[in-house]
């Protein structure tokens, strides 16, 4: 393997005619984003070869999270003969060349996928397993059964709301990690009911985020009332001054508030809550409404719609209120600014600040790592005190592990578990 | 009846046919695409996608592109399961779902004939209300809950020394992985098939022929299986189409309760995902099952009533 | 002796009230139908159950304490008892399982019985039709529902969504819209059967045009086997109006249905088992009540029933 193997992978990845469709990582490098548009050839990435085992790698703008974004698959080296040879069919087994740890045995789409240890693996030594399967399973009650009936050492999340009893059944087979994801509600400032930023201060503040974490979800949720997750390189979340506040100071000011925004018993404010049908989007939907019912005689509506209708909803902003989650593409805190840059495509709430787009420019291409996470955070601040959305709470990995697995740590927010890391102790 | 059934067969073409463009116009119309995404994808991106998939041709440029692929059986790729084809991927959930609900079918059919005709011939007594009663288990009690049950019994309480249950939970592999999920489509089959199968009976019992030949003194045996099964069989094959093709390719719940890699589940994914060729390569798939057996629906009609003509 | 229509040679012309029998000895022939729907002890005991049913779901909810979409952050998922009137439990959000049991109750047999009614009205015209006209006819009408049966159900879902909106009539006629395939397959079948008969041949012969025939003849010997696949339909089309709720078709939170609340409970089952066994006995109840008196209706229709 050598650097030709990832210039030639990346450069592929650019490549219009390729038409890759996660592109988030690979527009950091310069050029990235002409080639993609097509006004630039493929060869004009930057990225060059200084011998054949080191790689330049020149960026838009100064990029500390570069190095952690190189174990990201989307930016593997990929072997050009066999691309070559097979087209679309590289990938599958007995054709797939990786340099991984593992390589791919068998593979059936919705049933398995197998691999198997690969022993020209430059770390060869210090792997221990000699099997993956990994189990593609839509339904997390059904992932709980089969680990419940021996099938599967390892799930990937809990069912919703199970996290109590399984912890009583099953203790520290129950891991719960912070994740570097949020979930809010985002609310589009362009509706004529929620212009006012008044209204939306008071409907963030006047929400019981301790009680939504600890008694309606209950898996280990760490209520946030700021865009940023706790554990985020690059920037801390920012508490707003009413955080500290008792719930009864809150709900007054709430109130006076909403009031000088025009609204009162006789003409209530009315909001459309836009979600995809999932349990957690139903309860957390239907808390919120009803915290907003009790306290500020908000008279609300649940309106859920099917996956891709609610995408294009939420994208095309003919939303009210709609939830929305984001989960850090790296660890780093301008990917969580994205949310709330003008025009970005993480941004349905139709927020747009100049002045907060023009400190994350700044804070981007700042050097000095204390000067930039000042800019971000003054940036966050700004954003945030403008309410464009709700933040509820920080996300956690939930998931069931036996006990006979070594080497699973809860360590990582980005949450990659490499099974070069893992083992199974003799039981 | 030669002749009709090759009539019937040529049939099927243009019937697929007219399917394949109502869905393809159903498909387009329903809002979302492809590549709607949780994170709006840049211009440039989706430009380069719609080109690759020829999205970004006119619709009828579309169309006739796809049936142009059709004609050579080739499906086009799916969207979603990029490195699949979606020949690659129903030729591998054809299997499984012929393995379990094909197999269930038959099973059902018999035990549900068996168990409606006991019904009906001893009816209203203790065996009628019993019998029913367990064949209305399948109709009335929700595939979700069954299938629950069942893992519980199965799966959790007779576990090995190892702590791995008598019967896996889900996933797919030897025959052992077929056992839960074929009883469970039985269960819900059995129910209908019964339940029609003893009224259809009771009718049959109850007219003038059956007086006669009973009048004619043939021992009960005789009048029941001879005379009374084949005109009381005929809803029960009226519904064999149905029965067979929601077992076979809508068998959603059991393959979502035991994580099975059927056609239900590519069904059901691809319509939410948009993904366009895996759902119009499905359709022509079941619309040719769907064809199919009513044609041998409707053969086996003349075969049981011999005064039925084409 | 009662004349069955089955038997009645002389067609029209003799104008027999199909369905139901000329009894010479002067007994209405409602009341004889009545009369055997009676005899039938399950049957009489579903229609109460089933009577008690809906009075609960439609008048329960304005007798009890609490409201359907009331929350209570104190009192989540609570199990059944009698301390503080919660007398089914709470789920989760501290809602009052019995309420939303009953009004829930409403949505799903309002659907169930429109859905039904729907599904035999539109299945026995297609499948008599079909039958009896044979020929190119049928062959049209039989490929036209070949081909409903491959049309995704969850893509005409979503698309009546996206051009009607959500209406509570919309889900019933989007479930109707894929149930009344096989209830017109059954009945063609029974069609198929039916038209050899002697019966029929004398009323073509005595110029009986088809629609009578088909109206008068043909359907009232049909009853029977429609009524029972009916009842085999039902919790079909209960369940299925939860599936597009999923969708965002049917009923929005909080209100609710037994679907909806049977398909949330299932996944806490081993919890907090309350919240699927009062939907779920509910509904397993009123299938088995339809059951009953589905078979009970079927025997009332037909004339030789001892």
């Amino acid at each position: 393997m050598t650097t030709a193997d990832f210039i030639y992978a990346w450069q592929r990845e650019v490549d219009p005619k390729t038409a890759s469709v996660y592109t988030i990582l690979i527009s950091f490098i310069k050029n990235a984003k002409a080639i993609l548009a097509g006004t630039l050839p493929p060869s004009k990435l930057g990225v060059r070869a200084l011998d054949a085992y080191t790689l330049e790698v020149k960026t838009e703008s100064p990029t500390p999270f570069l190095p952690q974004m190189m174990s990201n698959p989307v930016l593997a080296p990929v072997y050009r003969p066999v691309v070559e040879q097979y087209g679309n069919e590289w990938t599958k087994p007995g054709h797939l060349i990786g340099n991984g740890a593992f390589t791919l045995q068998y593979w059936s789409p919705n049933d398995k996928l197998v691999v198997v240890k690969n022993p020209l693996y430059w770390d060869a030594a210090n792997v221990v397993l000699n099997t993956v399967d990994w189990i593609p399973i839509d339904n997390n009650d059904t992932a709980t059964k089969q680990f419940e009936s021996g099938q599967l050492d390892m799930t990937y999340e809990l069912p919703p709301g199970s996290y109590a009893s399984l912890k009583a059944k099953y203790g520290n087979e129950v891991h719960i990690a912070p994740e570097s994801a949020n979930f809010y509600f985002a609310l589009n400032v362009a509706d004529p009911e929620l212009k006012d930023v008044r209204v939306r201060e008071a409907l963030s503040m006047v929400i019981d985020r301790d009680t939504l974490v600890k008694r309606i979800l209950g898996d280990g949720e760490l209520p946030s009332a700021d865009l940023m997750p706790i554990a985020v390189d690059g920037a801390r979340p920012t508490p707003r001054d009413w955080e500290s506040w008792p719930m009864d100071k809150r709900i007054a000011t709430a109130r006076q508030l909403l009031a000088a925004a025009g609204y009162s018993v006789e003409k209530p404010l009315t909001i459309r809550y836009s979600y995809n049908t999932t349990d957690i989007n139903k309860l957390v939907g239907l808390y919120i409404l009803s915290e907003w019912r009790n306290k500020l005689g908000v008279q609300g509506k649940m309106e859920n719609q099917e996956w891709k209708v609610f995408i294009q909803t939420r994208h095309d902003g003919t939303y009210q209120v709609a939830r929305d989650g984001w989960s850090g593409d790296y660890n780093d805190a301008t990917t969580y600014l994205d949310l709330v840059r003008c025009h970005s495509d993480a941004n349905d709430t139709r927020y747009c600040n100049p002045k907060v787009d023009a400190l994350i420019t700044q804070g981007s291409n700042e050097t000095d790592e204390a000067k930039r996470t000042a800019l971000l955070i003054q940036a966050d601040q700004l954003a945030m005190s403008e309410y464009p959305m709700v933040p509820l709470y920080q996300r956690v990995t939930a998931r069931l592990v036996r006990s006979y697995v070594g080497g699973y740590t809860d360590l990582d927010p980005m949450d990659r578990v490499p099974s070069q890391d893992l083992y199974i102790i003799k039981h | 009846m030669f002749a009709y059934t090759i009539r019937r067969l040529l049939f099927a073409v243009p019937t697929i046919l007219a399917v394949v463009t109502i869905c393809y116009v159903m498909v387009h119309m329903t809002p979302g695409g492809p590549f709607d995404l949780e994170r709006k994808l840049p211009p440039a991106v989706l430009a380069n996608l719609q080109a690759k998939y020829h999205l970004d041709e006119s619709p009828l440029q579309q169309y006739f592109y796809y049936l142009g692929r059709l004609l050579h059986g080739d499906l086009g790729a799916s969207f979603k399961y990029t490195d699949w084809t979606v020949n690659e991927l129903v030729a591998k959930a054809l299997p499984v779902s012929l393995a379990v609900g094909g197999l269930s079918v038959p099973i059902s059919m018999v035990i549900g004939i068996a168990i409606g005709t006991v019904a009906a011939v001893r009816r209203n007594s203790a065996v009628d209300y019993l019998v029913s009663a367990l064949g209305n288990v399948g109709n009335a009690v929700p595939s979700f809950v069954r299938g629950a049950v069942v893992f519980l019994v199965f799966a959790l309480l007779l576990q090995d020394s190892h702590g791995v249950g008598l019967l896996p939970a889900g996933g797919w592999g030897g025959w052992r992985f077929r056992v839960l999920p074929i009883t469970l489509l039985t269960i819900v089959n059995v129910a209908t098939i019964s339940r029609v199968m003893r009224g259809s009976l009771l009718e049959v019992l109850t007219s003038s022929f059956i007086r006669t030949a009973r009048a004619k003194g043939l021992p009960e045996r005789t009048v029941i299986l001879r005379h009374a099964m084949r005109p009381a069989l005929m809803p029960v094959l009226s519904l064999f189409t149905s029965i067979a093709l929601s077992s076979i390719t809508a068998a959603i719940v059991t393959e979502t309760v035991f994580s099975l890699p059927g056609l239900g589940q590519l069904i059901i994914n691809g319509a939410i995902n948009r993904d366009y060729t895996l759902v119009l390569g499905l359709v022509v798939l079941v619309t040719a099952i769907a064809v199919l057996f009513n044609l041998i629906v409707d053969l086996l009609y003349a075969v049981v009533d011999p005064r039925i003509r084409y | 002796m009662a004349l069955s229509p089955s038997e009645t040679q002389l067609g029209d012309a003799v104008a027999v009230p199909t369905g139901i029998h000329l009894d010479p000895f002067g007994d209405s022939p409602a009341r004889h139908a009545w009369r055997r729907f009676a005899q039938n002890r399950a049957a009489l005991v579903s229609c109460v159950i089933l009577g008690l049913i809906i009075l609960a779901c439609f008048i329960g909810p304005f007798l009890l304490p609490y409201g359907f979409d009331d929350t209570d952050w104190l009192s989540i998922s609570l199990p059944p008892g009698f301390a503080n009137m919660h007398w089914f439990g709470t789920d989760e959000l501290g809602r009052d399982v019995l309420v939303r049991t009953l009004i829930g109750g409403r949505i799903s047999l309002e659907v169930g019985l429109l859905g039904t009614a729907l599904t035999v009205a539109i299945g026995v015209a297609w499948g008599a039709t079909a039958g009896y006209a044979g020929g190119k006819i049928d062959a049209a009408m039989m490929r036209v529902v070949d081909m409903m049966y491959a049309i995704p159900y969850m893509l005409i879902a979503i698309l009546m969504m996206t051009l009607f909106g959500r209406a509570f009539y919309l889900v019933v006629l989007t479930i109707s819209l894929f149930s009344w395939i096989d209830m017109a397959r059954v009945v063609r079948g029974q069609t198929l059967m039916l038209k050899k008969r002697e019966f029929i041949d004398a009323a073509r012969a005595t110029g009986v045009p088809a629609a009578r025939i088909v109206w008068r003849h043909i359907v009232p010997n049909l009853l029977g086997v429609v009524i029972i696949y009916a009842t085999v339909t039902v919790p079909g089309i209960i369940l299925t109006e939860s599936v597009l709720s999923f969708l965002g078709l049917g009923v929005q939170e909080p209100m609710t249905s037994w679907g909806v609340l049977i398909a949330d409970g299932t996944s806490k089952m081993e919890v907090r088992p309350w919240l699927l066994a009062f939907p779920g006995v509910l509904l397993i109840a009123t299938l088995y009540c339809t059951n009953y008196i589905g078979d009970a209706l079927r025997d009332a229709f037909d004339p030789k029933v001892q």
